[in-house]
């Protein structure tokens, strides 16, 4: 079977984003806001791994750790700044203003690290498995993500703050009424939800030998939303599950769309991606699972 | 609350831009970002939906003139009616298309609905290789062949300036009558409370998509004359350019959103600061309208002319519709 490869593929790359949306996901589910920024967080965490990389030489499993702790202060500034003076003006006026944000950021990039494409190489061997090579790299940043997804998952589900989030997300007015600090829930939940997303832009560079620029968000915006709508927005397994499953759909679309001899299968896949979006949002707007 | 002062300014625009063709590509660039905004403003002014896929309007009116130029020869004048009114046509039945599935969706939905439609249909065009693919329609050869070189050149110069005009003198007629007429005040019943309009008998889906396909008819419009008949080219990465939308909303809110003259100030504005921050500054444009953007929601969310309206004495703000 010549798919075989692919699929497995799609579920490497799939965890990756699955860990990307799983921040666009948390914030929807809380403070009822869609991140259109979102794709920038991922261009920051991937100019972190990359300046971490040549000029220190850190290995991108530990600059995402660092990665988190910037995200998660630029969430918070984020919060202050864009969401919290407009929650009261209403939704036209806070997605225009992240929108903007989104912009803002990717054009700040560019001036600052200038609009080339960037890359490095961190090898740590591979694995044969048959026909099948897997870097060992990559398989480590899947890895990484799979605990990621599940270590949010328990610390929502076990902690007194995670469960204070699932009663937001539940009810926000019920939750003010059983003394639940609603604000401190969204601060805290945008700052966690970007330092995750920053933290996946870290571990995407091991996919994208030399896709990083400042201008790399967009798509993963996109990607995010499709994959979070899919998981139903707000649930974070489904999220993650959504991703395993989004990238399976790109890779195994490509391998198909190659078959029948498109000459950009990959923007094929990515214009299948975003009909799947509008047709869920429509016939299943919960999300294709229930976890 | 007649739109004169709107109108006339059209008018007095497109006779300058006839009688004094050097100014014609100063006046097209103005009028570009006046007219964005007003077909912005007549959707997500007036029923507070965001679309961030909207620039696929743009360039489907910009590839209706592409298409028949290139695939359809022999057409000679003709060819510019029928390729605007194909692209106008396509703009309309793209909105019809991504309106009747995602209209129904509220708020955010619709803003994710629509978030990949752009990307989407420039994917669609680039990966199955149609329409010129990636690298896009050439129409300079085309339209000397179909026009002669005069007349060609003629049309690139004024009659794409007298075009993007009228795109937006249309625009400006649309707004008024929309609003002072019966969808106007149910979509201001919408825009206020859905659930209650839909109790009182409104069909909100109805003049969402009344309000989404007039906008985007004029974007096609705008597309096709902008880019195919002015630039005499139709390129993927430029007419599905995504910052269009942000230039559209900055223009918008920053005249004032839901206003007939607003879009008319904020692009004169936006365009002349635009300008003066690509000479102090060259590179920077793109980062200072994000940041305009971004204040100008924050801070003064009524725009300049919604402003000015709550100041101003009865009489005046007649004047200012």
């Amino acid at each position: 079977m010549e798919v075989i490869p692919y699929f497995l593929a799609g579920l490497i790359i799939g965890s990756i984003y699955g860990l990307i949306t799983l921040g666009l996901s948390l914030i929807f589910g809380v403070l009822r806001v869609a991140n259109v920024a979102h794709g920038s967080f991922v261009m920051i965490g991937a100019y972190v791994a990359f300046f971490g990389f040549t000029l220190w030489n850190i290995p991108p499993p530990v600059a995402a750790f660092g990665a988190l702790a910037l995200g998660a202060g630029l969430g918070a500034l984020v919060y202050y700044v864009a969401v919290k003076p407009l929650m009261r003006a209403g939704e036209l006026n806070i997605l225009v203003a992240l929108f903007a944000l989104g912009l803002l950021i990717a054009e700040a990039a560019r001036m600052v690290w200038g609009p080339d494409f960037r890359g490095y190489a961190w090898s740590i061997g591979s694995l044969s498995l048959g026909a099948l090579v897997v870097e060992l790299s990559k398989a480590l940043g899947a890895l990484m993500a799979l605990a990621i997804a599940v270590a949010l998952e328990l610390f929502l589900r076990r902690t007194y703050f995670g469960r204070a989030v699932r009663a937001v997300v539940q009810d926000p007015v019920g939750a003010q009424v059983v003394g639940i600090d609603v604000e401190k829930v969204f601060l805290l939940s945008t700052a966690i939800g970007i330092g995750v997303t920053t933290m996946g832009g870290v571990l995407l560079t091991l996919f994208i030998p030399v896709g990083i620029n400042p201008y790399m968000g967009g798509v993963y915006t996109l990607i995010s939303f499709v994959i979070a709508v899919m998981g139903g927005l707000g649930s974070i397994m489904g999220a993650y599950v959504a991703g395993l499953l989004f990238g399976v759909f790109q890779s195994v679309g490509y391998y198909v769309f190659s078959l029948l001899g498109f000459a950009q299968p990959f923007e094929m896949a990515l214009f299948l991606a975003f009909l799947l979006l509008l047709f869920i949002l429509l016939f299943k707007p919960t999300g294709l699972f229930k976890i | 609350m007649k739109p004169h002062i709107p109108i006339g300014i059209y008018l007095a625009l497109m006779t300058v831009a006839f009688v004094a063709p050097e100014y014609s590509k100063l006046i097209a660039s103005v009028a570009f970002f006046m007219a964005l905004g007003q077909a912005v403003n007549i959707f997500i002014g007036l029923t507070r939906y965001v679309d961030f896929g909207y620039v696929a309007f743009l360039a489907m009116g910009a590839y209706g003139v592409g298409v028949v130029l290139t695939y359809l020869p022999g057409l000679g004048l003709a060819a510019l009616p029928i390729g605007i009114a194909l692209g106008v046509a396509m703009a309309a039945a793209l909105a019809a298309a991504v309106g009747a599935i995602a209209l129904r969706l509220r708020g955010a939905y619709f803003a994710i609905a629509t978030i990949g439609v752009n990307e989407g249909i420039k994917h669609f065009i680039v990966g199955a290789n149609i329409w010129g693919g990636g690298a896009g329609l050439i129409l300079s050869s085309a339209m000397f062949r179909e026009f002669g070189r005069e007349t060609a050149l003629f049309l690139a110069n004024v009659g794409s300036t007298i075009l993007i005009l009228l795109t937006g003198l249309i625009a400006v007629v649309a707004m008024y009558l929309i609003q002072s007429g019966k969808a106007g005040y149910a979509l201001a019943a919408v825009r206020q409370d859905e659930d209650a309009a839909k109790v009182m008998g409104i069909n909100p889906t109805k003049y969402k998509l009344l309000a989404f396909m007039t906008s985007a008819s004029l974007s096609g419009l705008l597309g096709a004359s902008y880019f195919a008949v002015g630039n005499m080219q139709v390129f993927p990465e430029n007419v599905f350019f995504i910052e269009y939308i942000l230039d559209g909303m900055a223009v918008m809110f920053l005249g004032g959103a839901a206003t007939v003259t607003g879009p008319i100030i904020g692009g004169i504005i936006y365009y002349f600061t635009r300008d003066l921050i690509g000479m102090i500054w060259p590179g920077a444009q793109a980062l200072v309208t994000a940041l305009l953007v971004f204040i100008i929601v924050v801070l003064l969310p009524r725009g300049i002319v919604g402003t000015l309206r709550l100041y101003l004495p009865p009489k005046a703000r007649e004047l200012l519709p």
